[in-house]
């Protein structure tokens, strides 16, 4: 077991290591001149101007040592400034990682509970309306783009019935009312597919836990089905559940890039693509490999928990 | 050796499981119903524009943001075009995509899935690491991302859905690869001296075409939805162009007042990926025999 994660915590150096590369590179790929971007309308500016900011950043070095200085800064903490605002990026991250991870979890929540609860009934209840249902549900759910699920909230919940309002954002500790309102339609714009996803793999891992022999005994030694249920099914076909749970939610909080863009919510997706525009080189390489270490993270974890919540795999 | 009987002996399974997956796909009409949608929209593709009422990207300010009615079944954009047309030529956009870049993820999916999974080893350690470090990326960016870099136009659009596809396709080729490479008849077409391209090709391959159909038709469903998106965000196929995620995006600016300019264009995206998904379940269930008794 120890071995398995030591194992595991060490595959995720060349993962990282492989992510800051490919970003850096796809990064310098990108036509356009940072400078120029950041000079924006200002064309006025010297040759002498230009290149004094071109090394006051950088710029003027190679690829391979502009990376290796990168490389040497992020591993010390210093995640680098951005070029268009010269903020540094650790306090820019701080103001937006928490609105992503707002809509993240209200966007679990929201998908996760009656996922797990309508895959569970449907699986146990097969063949009944009841599965149908669940069924047409989820493939609705993940056939819809978040952004038409978002556009049809808006139409029907802002302009229809006009309960919530469709775009801004606002600080929980300034007006906690408000910011929940405004969080209400792109967590449900997210949650959906969520749902739509977790649900047929409850249904799946479910079904599978109700054909294995230990169910049958169970029911043989004539436990009450609720029983059954709850002591048998759902411990295990929650583990690969909750798997699949993590990696999802762990993959939100890099998607939700067209979500932000919709709703102007000042989050890290929204960041990454605007710095993309922008040629911000510092805020896509850092900022990606930020996320790409959430991600890693998560995953390793899920991995971890899974290995120890299976008794099977605990002892092996 | 003996290829004829061996030959013999594959072709007669292969026409009896062709068989019995068709019988099962057409008992489940749910996958039949993904069968009847992709034609639709198929068709729509390829003869639709020839049938256009209007030309595509042609405004008539006079007759912007009309509902539907005989003139404009689907209403009138901000521009005055009309919906109908430009859905029309919009669903050639999607399927080109689709193709397209599914072939190219499938392809680079099937060569190093293929090597990576039979050499095993070091050539293994690194696929695999490639692997892992591809998915470690959010995959909206890492498309929007490459389509940056690599401009405008449909065909880097096919480039980059393809690439972030890949990786999935050599997930799904190896895992099979390896559920086959210690088998009794590859075992004895290694011992009698076949070489590793004649083994892969027939011997490996053969097992590994349920799984990539399987995952091509979803896969196919992700590709729509990413050109979709992209197009959202005005990358690759940018307004005017027909794309439908750009429509619904250039319609949400106008939805209070004319809603369907966004509704029609997101419902054709929802539609088609909804066929690919349930044709993609369907066949997984007539394909995977272990499956093929459950829900």
């Amino acid at each position: 077991m120890l071995k398995f994660i030591i194992r595991r915590v060490l595959l995720m150096i060349p993962i990282l290591f492989g992510v800051s590369l490919i970003t850096f590179i796809i990064v310098r790929f990108i036509p356009g001149d940072p400078v120029m971007v950041l000079l924006g309308a200002d064309r006025r500016s010297t040759p002498e101007q230009i290149e004094n900011i071109r090394r006051a950043y950088g710029l003027d070095q190679s690829y391979v040592v502009q990376y290796f200085k990168w490389l040497q800064h992020v591993l010390t903490g210093d995640l680098g400034k951005s070029l268009r605002t010269g903020r540094p990026l650790t306090q820019e991250l701080g103001l937006r990682l928490p609105v992503t991870a707002q809509l993240t979890i209200f966007a679990a929540i929201l998908g996760t509970i009656p996922a797990v609860i309508a895959g569970t009934a449907a699986a146990i209840k097969r063949n009944s309306p009841l599965d149908y249902a669940t069924t047409v549900t989820s493939l609705i759910g993940i056939s819809l783009p978040n952004f038409f699920l978002a556009t049809l909230l808006v139409l029907l919940f802002s302009f229809k019935l006009k309960w919530l309002p469709n775009v801004g954002w606002r600080s929980f500790f300034d007006d906690p009312v408000l910011n929940l309102k405004l969080m209400i339609l792109p967590s449900l714009s997210l949650a959906l597919p969520l749902m739509a996803i977790l649900m047929r793999f409850t249904r799946s891992a479910v079904l599978e836990t109700l054909n294995q022999d230990y169910v049958r005994t169970a029911r043989a030694k004539g436990l009450k089905p609720s029983k059954v249920v709850r002591k048998h099914v759902l411990p295990n076909a929650g583990i690969p559940v909750l798997t699949v749970v993590g990696i999802q939610v762990a993959s939100l909080l890099g998607g939700a890039v067209i979500v932000e863009q919709i709703f102007a919510l000042p989050g890290v997706g929204r960041y990454i693509y605007e710095a993309i525009q922008n040629r911000d080189y510092p805020v896509v390489q850092s900022v990606t490999l930020v996320l790409a270490t959430i991600f890693v993270t998560v995953s390793l974890i899920v991995d971890i928990l899974y290995a120890f919540l299976d008794p099977r795999l605990r002892h092996s | 050796m003996s290829a004829t009987p061996a030959g013999l002996a594959a072709a007669q399974t292969k026409v009896r499981k062709q068989r019995t997956w068709w019988q099962v796909l057409i008992k489940q009409r749910l996958a039949l119903a993904g069968l009847i949608i992709i034609t639709f929209f198929l068709l729509m593709a390829l003869i639709g524009p020839h049938f256009a009422p209007y030309t595509p990207t042609e405004m008539d300010p006079a007759n912007s943001r009309q509902a539907p009615s005989a003139a404009h079944w689907f209403g009138t954009d901000e521009f005055g075009r009309d919906i109908f047309t430009r859905l029309l030529y919009g669903a050639r956009i999607s399927f080109q995509v689709g193709v397209i870049s599914v072939g190219i993820a499938a392809t680079i999916g099937i060569l190093l899935g293929m090597v990576a999974g039979y050499f095993g080893g070091w050539l293994d350690s690194i696929i695999s690491l490639l692997m892992d470090v591809l998915f470690a990326f959010p995959t909206i960016l890492l498309a929007i991302a490459l389509m940056t870099a690599l401009g405008d136009g449909i065909t880097n659009v096919m480039i980059a859905i393809g690439l972030v596809n890949a990786p999935a396709f050599m997930r799904v080729v190896r895992g099979s690869v390896l559920s086959v490479r210690n088998t009794t008849y590859v075992e004895s077409a290694v011992s009698v001296g076949a070489s590793s391209s004649t083994i892969l090709s027939r011997h490996v391959f053969p097992n590994v075409t349920a799984p990539l159909i399987v995952h091509s038709s979803l896969n196919f469903a992700t590709a729509v939805l990413a050109e979709a998106s992209l197009a959202y965000l005005s990358l690759g196929n940018k307004p005017p162009s027909p794309s439908w995620g750009s429509m619904v995006s250039t319609g949400y600016t106008i939805l209070q007042i004319a809603p369907w300019a966004a509704l029609f264009p997101g419902l054709a995206i929802g539609l088609t990926v909804l066929g690919f998904n349930l044709l993609g379940d369907g066949l997984r269930d007539a394909l995977d025999p272990r499956l093929r008794n459950q829900g």
